[in-house]
């Protein structure tokens, strides 16, 4: 009976050694997808050009191959001026009302973007104090629908520039420029 | 030696030393990931299929400056090329006069480049690859002043979209995509590099 128990031992111990798992080895796998996700995960939230396009917003395509900044975002869809997200005024057919303008419907300085643009500015210079790495610029994206008017575009423009930002920039999308 | 076995003891031995194959439904002690798995292989897909978001880039726009004032010395030189974006076509204005069509000879002309009989497909009338050969013509035929001066100024009528003032900025700054290879604060620009027509855009709005 010893015999065959250390018979049985032995057979086993050969068994084990050369067993051989036929199951797909998926862990190297989850790894790798974490690693990605993660990576994905980060790079969306730091990015400033995670731009909720649809109907209303649809960015003009462009050749040019800059990257996108930091700078401060005004969203002029074909609805409403926005700026950080935050609403400022409704556009009507894509024009800025008259009532919403100093000089009415001739004027170029939107009253309601104005009061908010001063706001940010005051708050980034105010950053800009308190951070040695990240010096106050001024700069302005605008993030425009491509079926604007360009009269718009250039209101938004001229209010940002009275309101002491001077750096501004046309976020697009790369590539079928032309 | 060996111990000798007889064959009932050899199929004993041989059925207590057989491996045991987990079946489909036993735990194994290990955790199952697949459903984990399933999950991140769903959020993969959602954030590949709404990255093109992230391609994305800026074009410079220069605030308006002061300095091409009168009684600037380089004044003479300069061609003031300006780009008027009308409804019916694009009017190029440089030396003082309208460019007139094949933007070789500064005359009076009303349209220099003229708009399309059909719209291309994103919807435009606009002549954008005509305009970009209309700038490669002013190069070569102002070489010595565009040399001095690489700026243009591109006016559109309010009404135009905002779409195509994009298109004729790209138009009027590289004949190939990339030429200029602007710097990422907007200035520079390769203009050695013939492709690279003029990478100073500014801008201005022409009164409807």
């Amino acid at each position: 009976m010893v015999a065959m128990a250390r018979e049985v031992n032995r057979r086993k111990r050969r068994n084990k050694t050369e067993h051989v798992d036929e199951g797909l080895n998926v862990v190297p796998m989850m790894d790798m997808m974490t690693i990605i996700l993660v990576f994905l995960l980060k790079s969306l939230s730091a990015s400033s050009a995670n731009i909720p396009q649809g109907d209303d917003l649809r960015l003009p395509h462009s050749s040019i191959n800059t990257s996108p900044s930091n700078a401060l975002q005004v969203i002029v869809s074909r609805v409403s001026i926005s700026v950080n997200g935050r609403f400022i005024t409704a556009l009507r057919n894509g024009f800025v009302e008259p009532a919403m303008k100093r000089g009415g419907g001739t004027g170029f300085l939107i009253n309601p973007l104005a009061d908010n643009m001063r706001d940010q500015l005051q708050l980034q210079q105010a950053l800009a104090t308190r951070t040695s790495n990240a010096p106050f610029r001024g700069e302005i994206a605008i993030i425009a629908d491509q079926g604007l008017p360009s009269r718009t575009v250039f209101e938004v423009l001229y209010t940002c520039a009275q309101a002491g930002f001077s750096d501004f920039r046309f976020l697009v999308l790369k590539g079928r420029g032309r | 030696m060996p111990p000798k076995f007889t064959a009932a003891q050899h199929a004993i031995i041989a059925k207590r030393a057989r491996h045991k194959e987990h079946g489909p439904d036993d735990g194994g002690g290990e955790l199952n990931i697949i459903p984990f798995l399933d999950i991140i292989m769903n959020v993969l897909m959602f954030l590949l299929a709404t990255i093109a978001t992230v391609f994305t880039a800026t074009i410079p726009v220069p605030a308006p400056s002061s300095s091409n004032r009168p009684g600037n010395p380089q004044q003479q030189e300069r061609l003031n090329i300006t780009v008027k974006i009308s409804p019916t076509g694009i009017i190029i204005g440089a030396g003082g006069g309208f460019l007139m069509p094949g933007c070789t000879t500064v005359g009076a002309a009303t349209v220099t480049v003229a708009n399309r009989a059909t719209p291309d497909q994103d919807g435009h009338l606009q002549d954008f690859a005509a305009l970009t050969q209309c700038m490669q013509a002013v190069r070569r035929q102002w070489a010595t002043e565009v040399a001095n001066d690489h700026s243009i100024n591109v006016s559109p009528n309010g009404e135009i979209p905002y779409g195509v003032l994009v298109k004729t900025i790209d138009a009027v700054r590289e004949a190939r995509p990339g030429a200029c290879r602007i710097a990422e604060d907007g200035h520079g620009g390769d203009f050695s590099n013939s492709d690279c027509l003029f990478p100073e855009v500014t801008l201005g709005l022409l009164r409807n």
